[in-house]
């Protein structure tokens, strides 16, 4: 059985029926626990994230492969995928597509306290960016950017991975799961 | 008044120094052995200590870091028969007051006391309480109160600071809590992450640049130094910063001036600088890889976060709040947490530090799934495996190991030159060998973490005949 989250492109495919918020997070959990060692993933937030044309998701896709990114094209699917384990997120890109998205985005800045943001803004507003700047963000540009800059940082922080000590006694193919 | 210990095995110098502080007008006892010395510790806090370096039961200096860490944080003068620069070093590295080479004056020990006991009064008198916001820092061991007070001071003043510590110490958490304590928190906090920007980036990024600036400049843009006007500018990884780069911050530094690619106008931007890096800054500017001018500028304050392993009475704290914060997110009944579950984490190294320890734990809630106790087996198997090696290698002699002191110094005493050297060869092939396993045989990565240079590495790894992995 399959479970559908609305706005949710997953990654993989949850196989137990579930029922209250504290199954979905058990059948998560079990899901991740029976998966075995995986690579780093992409988190994207984008309203276009399903768009086939979107040009942020070709700037991203031409970095990384697109298993290698995890879609999330609403906020609540987005709320609920930070309500699982993110030690597998090298990054997360995040599109407010409007103030009233990126107000959503502040509010729960706790759950990405932890994630390196990437962060495009609706506009160039001194009060836009100073919302974003609340998210801690490594980097920010604007909707209308041509997103080269984005590929250009997610290159490097691939490239610059090295295999850090804190993941590597969590996800390393020679320390499987008990 | 002062509370005075004397840790010496002479009689003599203890009572010396004894009569001595109390002719100064304070309390004073001794102990004539380490084990009694920090007992002594323990039940009665003291101001200052008279510390030897040779006690029968082991080493001042090693002893030192522990003293310093008892709850009153005594100040300790460290005395010495044989004087050696390298003892005075490590001293002075590991919060030593003073170091006392022997004979010593009366005038010396006496100057020396009524400094020390100064220090401590104008200490307690000047540390009004303030009120520190903590955000996420969690934990009361003494070195971390320790950097909570250095963060009060430095969130109460304006000086750039310059936060080191190994990675996953929770530097760039530090340098939000600074932001969020001081005067310019209701302003931007602008992450600058070196590391993370191409270099080609980097200089926009920072500066800002006008329209048609270089190719790709299709409109104007402010740099993140002009937004953190009024506010932080977090420059994480500092070390990162290219070389051409850090003349130009560096100007920037000095006169709080600067110019967006392709104008002539300049700007000015009121920031304050918090800088963090977990390279060794010192050795770079050796290698010629970071400005000293720079340095100096950046480091008007300093703050060196210890690793985890070092403030181990964290770990349980830290692993309680991360637990229950976890099952809170992955909406989760609260799991109980078994006592070897604990001991395991308290006995483990924590090369990843705390962000480390905080993945381990949410990796632990996945591997236990609905089951309500989380047990030593829910860990990473390289965890268990290390803490497990670690406590048979308490009990038994594993084949290669040092030889113990007692056994060496049974016959013929060696030369303590040629025991130092063994001693040091020994530590030097483990951590290659260690180097090695981490960095899978990578060794531009080995020359990074270890701080070595290329040819350096490899003729260590010669000399020690080890080879790069597979």
């Amino acid at each position: 059985m399959v479970i559908a989250i609305k706005g949710c492109v997953p990654s993989f495919t949850p196989r137990r029926k579930v029922f209250s918020p504290l199954a979905v997070s058990v059948g998560i959990l079990f899901e991740a626990k029976h998966k075995g060692p995986d690579t780093m993933k992409l988190l994207l937030y984008s309203k276009k994230a399903e768009t086939e044309d979107d040009p942020l998701r070709h700037a991203i896709e031409s970095v990384l492969p697109a298993n290698q990114i995890e879609m999330c094209s609403t906020f609540e699917y987005f709320f609920h995928r930070l309500h699982q384990p993110t030690y597998d997120l090298m990054a997360a890109v995040l599109v407010a597509e409007n103030h009233a998205d990126l107000s959503n985005l502040v509010s729960i800045r706790d759950l990405l306290a932890d994630l390196c943001v990437l962060l495009v803004l609706p506009d160039q507003h001194p009060q836009t960016i100073a919302a974003g700047f609340r998210l801690w963000p490594r980097f920010m540009c604007e909707a209308q950017d041509n997103y080269t800059d984005i590929g250009r940082i997610l290159r490097k922080l691939i490239q610059s991975r090295p295999p850090s000590v804190a993941n590597e006694a969590i996800l390393t193919p020679d320390n499987p799961p008990v | 008044m002062a509370i005075v210990l004397i840790i010496d095995d002479d009689a003599a110098i203890c009572s010396m120094l004894c009569n001595k502080a109390v002719r100064l007008g304070h309390e004073a006892t001794s102990a004539q052995t380490l084990q009694q010395g920090l007992a002594q510790i323990e039940k009665h806090p003291c101001d200052v200590v008279f510390l030897d370096v040779n006690l029968p039961d082991g080493n001042g200096l090693d002893a030192l870091p522990m003293v310093r860490q008892a709850p009153c944080a005594p100040e300790v003068v460290i005395i010495t028969g044989e004087g050696d620069p390298d003892g005075a070093e490590l001293a002075i590295k590991n919060d030593a007051w003073d170091y006392l080479q022997k004979p010593f004056s009366v005038k010396e020990i006496d100057l020396i006391l009524t400094r020390a006991v100064q220090y401590r009064a104008e200490k307690d008198s000047g540390s009004t309480p303030l009120v520190l916001n903590r955000d996420e820092i969690i934990g009361s061991s003494v070195r971390l109160n320790e950097c909570l007070e250095r963060l009060a001071q430095m969130a109460c003043s304006d000086g750039n600071v310059l936060i080191t510590g190994e990675t996953g110490t929770g530097k760039e958490l530090f340098a939000r809590s600074i932001h969020n304590n001081s005067h310019r928190s209701q302003n931007n906090f602008v992450v600058v992450d070196c590391a993370a920007l191409p270099e080609t980036l980097v200089e926009s990024m920072l500066f800002g640049h006008d329209k048609g600036a270089f190719t790709g400049a299709d409109k104007a843009r402010a740099g993140l130094i002009h937004e953190a006007d009024g506010g932080t500018l977090f420059l994480d990884e500092i070390g990162e910063l290219p070389m051409h780069l850090q003349k130009a911050f560096l100007r920037l530094l000095q006169e709080r001036r600067f110019r967006p690619l392709g104008t002539n106008k300049e700007q000015t931007s009121d920031f304050r600088l918090v800088a963090a890096t977990n390279r060794n800054l010192e050795h770079m500017i050796a290698a010629g890889q970071f400005r000293e001018d720079l340095f100096f500028r950046i480091r008007s304050l300093t703050l060196d976060l210890p690793p985890l392993r070092v403030r181990k009475a964290d770990i349980r704290e830290l692993a309680l709040h991360y637990l229950v914060r976890l099952c809170d997110r992955y909406q989760l009944e609260t799991k109980g947490v078994s006592p070897e579950f604990v001991e395991t984490l308290v006995n483990y190294h924590w090369p990843g530090n705390v962000r480390e320890l905080i993945h381990t734990i949410e990796r632990a809630l996945t591997v236990a799934g609905p089951e309500p106790t989380l047990y030593p087996r829910h860990l990473p198997t390289n965890i268990r495996v290390f803490v497990v090696r670690e406590t048979v290698s308490r009990t038994t002699k594993p084949a290669g190991a040092p030889p113990e002191p007692a056994r060496v110094f049974e016959g013929r005493l060696p030369l303590l030159k040629d025991y130092r050297n063994s001693l040091i060869a020994d530590g030097e092939k483990n951590y290659l060998n260690e180097l090695m396993r981490r960095t899978k045989g990578d060794i531009a990565n080995a020359c990074e973490i270890s701080g070595l240079g290329r040819a350096r590495l490899y003729g260590l790894m010669k000399k020690y005949q080890i080879a790069r992995p597979e």
